[in-house]
């Protein structure tokens, strides 16, 4: 499973939702260096992460975004081309999405709680990756 | 390592800057003249012209785990640490991506080109023959395009392309065919008219291969916002990109364990 390490995950997604480097130190008790790395390789492995699934189902990269934890795909599936979109959600690992495939809850709560929308909306989510 | 058909764009930092103060110093040279200072003028102009040539985008070179953005200018101007890229993303293959979002400066020059030449017009007080109407007519249409193509969508423009070459080819046309009934041009005049006409339609079929053939890749960091011009394979652009990122990252880079894994 694609997954970055536990504390490292932690430091990640205190970022992801808009917390300062010198916030994440205090709050869990470590230096701003320590953080800084951290977040550092965690973008890293997120970018190999992402490429690497591209790679693999021979997907074309259109967007990565590695602050948020997001990919934005295009497949081709036949002669057709199909948006897929991927996400990194904590504990879970990275997930992928069809266009036309339903968003689950806990995709939007994560959406949510990142700050990458305001609402439970699957379409507002779209939107967001989309621009 | 140099990148293959990629270069950088003038849009943002310090080139962005110095590529709208190029055209602002290029209309005021122009002001200069006007007002009677012709040998400012003629400084400011050659000024302008070196700001600008300093500011054009000549390569993207990745080296000891930075993107190198060269431009005219004679030292590289923006070093990109690889382990800083947040994001990366081909703004014109997003179905909501629009250039004006992340560079709002790129819409500096656009605008001048648009306003400033009705501005020469108006201050120094010349009248324009009404069968020279269509002249008129190219700054405004040069400027609106460049910002068009800045502020809409891809998939946007695509379809404001080819629905406007359309209409711009038929009312150019008929008006064209009006000046031509009225005043009766001959020679050189006639020759301008019909010349203008089709610089205006080709420009509209130039506009839409540009668009076509070339894409803007924004790169994100810590420190803001870099476009990169791409005009060669639209699909593999950010796969090269990354494909370099992974091969110039730092050792012990995880993009770098990852290439060593692969390789070996």
């Amino acid at each position: 499973m694609f997954k970055l390490p536990d504390r490292m995950e932690e430091i990640w997604l205190l970022r992801a939702k808009c917390l300062r480097e010198v916030e994440i130190s205090q709050g869990l008790g470590i230096s701003k260096q320590a953080v800084n790395k951290a977040l550092k390789d965690a973008r890293a492995k997120l970018f190999e992460m992402f490429f690497s699934l591209a790679e693999v189902f021979g997907f074309e990269v259109v967007r990565i975004n590695v602050e948020k934890g997001f990919m934005v795909a295009n497949a081709k599936i036949g002669k057709e081309v199909k948006r897929v979109y991927f996400f990194y959600i904590p504990k879970m690992g990275a997930r992928a999405f069809f266009e036309d495939s339903e968003f689950p809850e806990y995709l939007l709560k994560h959406a949510l709680e990142i700050g990458l929308t305001k609402n439970l909306n699957g379409k507002e989510l779209l939107q967001r990756v989309e621009r | 390592m140099k990148l293959e058909n990629i270069y950088p764009a003038s849009y943002s930092g310090l080139p962005g800057i110095l590529n709208s103060l190029g055209t602002i110093l290029m209309v005021v040279a122009m002001f200069f003249s006007i007002s009677g200072n012709p040998e400012l003028g003629f400084a400011t102009f050659w000024i302008a012209w070196a700001l600008l040539l300093i500011s054009v985008g000549k390569e993207v070179e990745a080296k000891n785990g930075k993107l190198i953005l060269k431009y005219g200018f004679p030292k590289p101007l923006i070093k990109i640490e690889i382990s800083e890229i947040r994001e990366i993303a081909d703004i014109m293959k997003l179905r909501k991506g629009r250039i004006s979002k992340y560079f709002r400066q790129a819409l500096v020059v656009p605008i001048l080109i648009l306003i400033l030449p009705y501005i020469y017009i108006f201050a120094k007080g010349i009248t324009i023959p009404l069968r020279y109407v269509v002249f008129l007519l190219l700054p405004a249409f040069v400027g609106i395009m460049i910002i068009l193509y800045f502020t809409m969508t891809l998939s946007n423009y695509r379809e404001f392309l080819k629905r406007a070459t359309i209409i711009v080819a038929v009312v150019l046309a008929v008006l064209l065919l009006m000046i031509l009934v009225i005043f009766r041009p001959t020679g050189n005049v006639l020759l301008l008219l019909v010349m203008t006409y089709l610089l205006l339609v080709m420009s509209f079929a130039l506009l839409m291969s540009i668009s076509l053939k070339r894409n803007v890749v924004l790169i994100e960091t810590g420190r803001g916002y870099f476009g990169l011009i791409c005009s060669g394979d639209r699909n593999g652009t950010i796969k090269e990109l990354l494909m370099v990122m992974r091969k110039e990252a730092p050792d012990k880079h995880p993009l770098k364990v990852a290439q060593n894994v692969q390789t070996a």
